[in-house]
């Protein structure tokens, strides 16, 4: 279980499976990786904020959200919701 | 001896050329005269060889093997490799120039790794695609941690910056060099504060580069950096490109906080002959 082997994961499925066959077997994919249960959940929901959280790096969140079959739009508008929110919290005006 | 007659730091950002409705078509044209401005600044220099910088997005280089600074050496390149509404396309390189920074680099405080074959993504590719469309002036790519923290320092990309010109000034062939720095400004991609830009980090940080402020920059805290934004780390390169150009004054041609790309994006201009 780490930061690498959920970076890893994202990483190697999105360079190396198509969406199709990957949605048809995706517990069995990450069972690959030392995942804890967190990750896991997070990739197989999938929970692109969490997976934030966990320390996916962004440019393979994006990928993640892409090879998901999410429109580029969806991934801005989710995490502005999300952002909205947590900048509020945290003082921002922006 | 080779000269270092331009430098050019510019967004990359792939957004530019996506269809995205809510763009600001004043801000979108904004910058697309920029790239206008920048190519012809190219064009008047009689550029034979591009240094082109930039971090780049998990495509080539991953967590297992993730240098600080990489050269290219390729005799070519190709991109975008990743998903980027672009034609993929042959960009040629200059594996003579590499070779010559790569020893310069290992002689002289810059450990380089070397890169032979280096898929481009549009890191490099979307601004080479509006600067040198037809591909015509070889480049050398030269790669700085921007996507993994930590990243070197600002002080120690701007040493490295320094040291990269007197290696090219060192370089002995007849050639006119420009370096492109590419990335930023403020932006945060696939964090929660997507959307969000630091406009006032991302105009101190031009007004530095307009006041020729390298030590300014060279001060600027990682925790700042990160305040500003997830990957405003981008700002990496420019970092390099004030070592470059050490102390000298930049024109900002371009900067448009443009909220529909979340990302806070600048051109700026600087010649060996002074203001340009």
């Amino acid at each position: 279980m780490s930061t690498y082997q959920l970076n890893k994961a994202v990483y190697t499925l999105t360079r190396t499976q198509d969406r199709a066959s990957f949605n048809a077997q995706s517990t069995e994919y990450f069972a690959d990786f030392d995942l804890n249960d967190d990750e896991r959940q997070a990739l197989t929901r999938p929970d692109f904020c969490r997976l934030g959280e966990l320390g996916l790096l962004s440019n393979l969140l994006y990928r993640y959200f892409a090879f998901c079959g999410y429109r580029h739009d969806d991934f801005h508008a989710m995490f502005r919701r999300e952002g909205a929110a947590a900048l509020k919290g945290a003082g921002h005006d922006g | 001896m080779a000269r270092v007659a331009l430098g050019i730091g510019t967004s990359h950002l792939a957004m530019f050329l996506r269809d995205i409705p809510d763009a600001d078509p004043a801000q979108v044209a904004s910058l697309r005269s920029g790239f206008e401005t920048l190519a012809a600044a190219l064009a008047a220099e009689a550029i034979d060889v591009l240094v082109v910088i930039s971090g780049e997005h998990v495509n080539k280089f991953f967590l297992d093997n993730l240098p600080a600074f990489a050269v290219g050496t390729a005799a070519s390149y190709w991109g975008p490799v990743d998903n980027v509404p672009l034609e993929k396309r042959n960009i040629p390189g200059h594996a003579r120039l590499a070779a010559h920074l790569l020893q310069y680099g290992m002689s002289n405080g810059i450990d380089w790794a070397r890169v032979d074959e280096w898929p481009l993504d549009h890191g490099m590719v979307v601004p080479l695609h509006f600067l040198d469309p037809s591909a015509r002036i070889p480049v050398v790519p030269i790669f700085v941690n921007c996507a993994a923290p930590p990243g070197p320092s600002l002080a120690r990309c701007q040493d490295v910056g320094e040291k990269l010109a007197e290696a090219l000034r060192q370089w002995d062939e007849d050639a006119n060099i420009a370096c492109i720095a590419c990335g930023g400004l403020s932006h945060s991609p696939g964090d929660p504060r997507m959307g969000w830009i630091d406009e006032a980090f991302d105009r101190e940080f031009l007004a530095m580069l307009e006041g020729g402020q390298s030590a300014s920059i060279a001060a600027i805290s990682e925790e700042r950096i990160w305040e500003a934004g997830s990957s405003t780390s981008e700002i990496r390169a420019w970092a390099m490109l004030s070592g470059i150009f050490k102390n000298q004054r930049m024109d900002v041609i371009t900067y448009e906080p443009i909220e529909a790309f979340g990302t806070g994006c600048a051109q700026v201009v600087v010649s060996s002959k002074g203001s340009h």
